[in-house]
């Protein structure tokens, strides 16, 4: 009887003090957390399995309110439940027409990764989409198709795996989350007038986006329009105003 | 004597008696926290650190609760609670005075609290009779010895990546083979110390 009462009391005596202790310092050890970063923790599954490379489902969190990753990489949530936390989706920054000109005749292996190797590709903007469709051979899920030489992105089949930019070697397909819709369809950085030369619709830093919009959500950076979408609101201001039609909805 | 005597009970625990490759405890993280080496070494750190503190606090707890109250039967649920209390506490701790180094421990230092390597530290110290800084240097070992076997096996891990595995070994079923393989050749560490 006595050796359980003293088992009894030790036990319940640790949980005791061990509970008040940890308890207070709850309190007075506390960290404030970014609300952002709380609120996409919550919404996670909190197994803390690893799996999205990151260390637990904090480290995760914080990943993704920095907007260094997408939710999508949690394997234990479906894609409505990430949908929650951010819409993001893939677009190709290039407006490549199909009759654009050609740097010179390429009649090499049909791969982007080795056109790439002479010269940049045989595309006259070398900022530009190389049309051999590595993205599209690389989508397991059938969601990019080549609409004359452009990719497609096909929003219902993506599940934002990321192989497309991983394989794209002019590193031209990015993530925007989905309620921007607005986004400006170029890379080229070259100074307006040699943009312009290798093709009609690049962006030729002409500023005349950035005095359109409202709301100052357009910068300039080395000569092209970069969009803010925390302060866009898709207004559409600016596609109104752009001379080379280089921002698209 | 006494700092020979202590290098002994290091050295023991680090290498001849390692926790991984020769008692078989912690296996888990082993293979599931060797595929890089900075998170092994991150996870190394932590297990350290636990191993050492959790090797002070259970033997206090020892000595002066569990066998004066004649009741040592109560060790294991009590060396549990301890560990996962000090942890989290040490967890707490951390997240506010140095947010770096929690940021470099990450998970591991929660999940250490269910890693049976750090039970099996506190079990062999009361085991062994060791006095209290004989049971912090073996944590202490014990952690280095876990942390060496964890970069081992990274090291060797990352490299594999690299070469001609049969696609049926690749992953898990290679890092057994190399385990086992590292466990034979740190079994040679048997007969450096006799204690």
């Amino acid at each position: 009887m006595q050796t359980i009462l003293t088992a009894t009391l030790l036990l319940g005596g640790l949980g005791l003090v061990f509970g008040l202790v940890l308890g207070y310092a709850s309190r007075k050890f506390a960290v404030k957390i970014d609300p952002k970063i709380e609120e996409i923790f919550k919404a996670l599954p909190g197994a803390n399995c690893g799996a999205c490379g990151f260390t637990g489902c904090m480290g995760f969190a914080k990943a993704v309110a920095d907007g260094k990753v997408l939710p999508d990489r949690c394997v234990l949530m479906d894609k409505k439940e990430t949908e929650l936390i951010s819409k993001t989706f893939p677009v190709l920054l290039c407006q490549r027409t199909a009759n654009q000109q050609r740097k010179f005749l390429y009649i090499g292996i049909q791969t982007c990764k080795a056109a790439m190797l002479l010269s940049g590709g045989n595309n006259s903007c070398d900022y530009g989409c190389l049309g051999f469709g590595d993205c599209s051979k690389i989508c397991p899920f059938g969601a990019i198709s080549l609409k004359q030489g452009i990719p497609v992105f096909d929003k219902e089949l993506c599940k934002i795996c990321e192989k497309c930019i991983e394989v794209c070697p002019k590193n031209i397909i990015k993530l925007v989350p989905n309620n921007q819709e607005v986004y400006v369809a170029c890379s080229n950085r070259d100074k307006g007038k040699d943009a312009r030369a290798v093709c009609k619709a690049a962006c030729i830093g002409c500023s005349v986006c950035i005095k359109a919009c409202p709301l100052d959500a357009i910068t300039l950076e080395n000569n092209l329009a970069v969009i803010d979408p925390k302060k866009c609101t898709n207004c559409g201001e600016c596609i109104k105003k752009c001379p080379t039609k280089a921002i698209v909805k | 004597m006494l700092l020979t005597k202590l290098f002994i009970i290091f050295l023991s625990a680090a290498l001849v008696n390692n926790y991984v490759l020769n008692r078989f405890l912690g296996i888990c993280p082993f293979l599931g926290v060797s595929k890089k080496s900075s998170a092994a070494f991150g996870m190394g750190m932590a297990v350290i650190f636990v191993m050492t503190i959790a090797s002070m606090a259970t033997w206090v707890i020892q000595h002066y609760l569990l066998i004066p109250l004649n009741i040592t039967f109560l060790q294991t649920i009590t060396f549990i609670l301890v560990i996962a209390t000090l942890v989290q506490f040490v967890e707490m701790v951390i997240a506010k005075i140095s947010p770096a180094l929690q940021q470099a421990l990450g998970i591991y230092l929660p999940l250490i609290t269910t890693n049976c390597a750090v039970l099996g530290v506190a079990t062999i110290n009361s085991d062994s009779n060791l006095d209290f800084i004989g049971s912090i240097v073996n944590g202490l070992g014990a952690g280095v010895g876990f942390t060496i076997a964890l970069l081992l096996m990274s090291a060797i891990r990352e490299r594999l990546d690299l070469t001609d595995v049969p696609d049926c070994m690749r992953g898990i079923p290679i890092a057994f083979i190399i385990a086992g393989l590292m466990s034979l050749a740190f079994m040679g560490f048997t007969g450096l110390v006799s204690q």
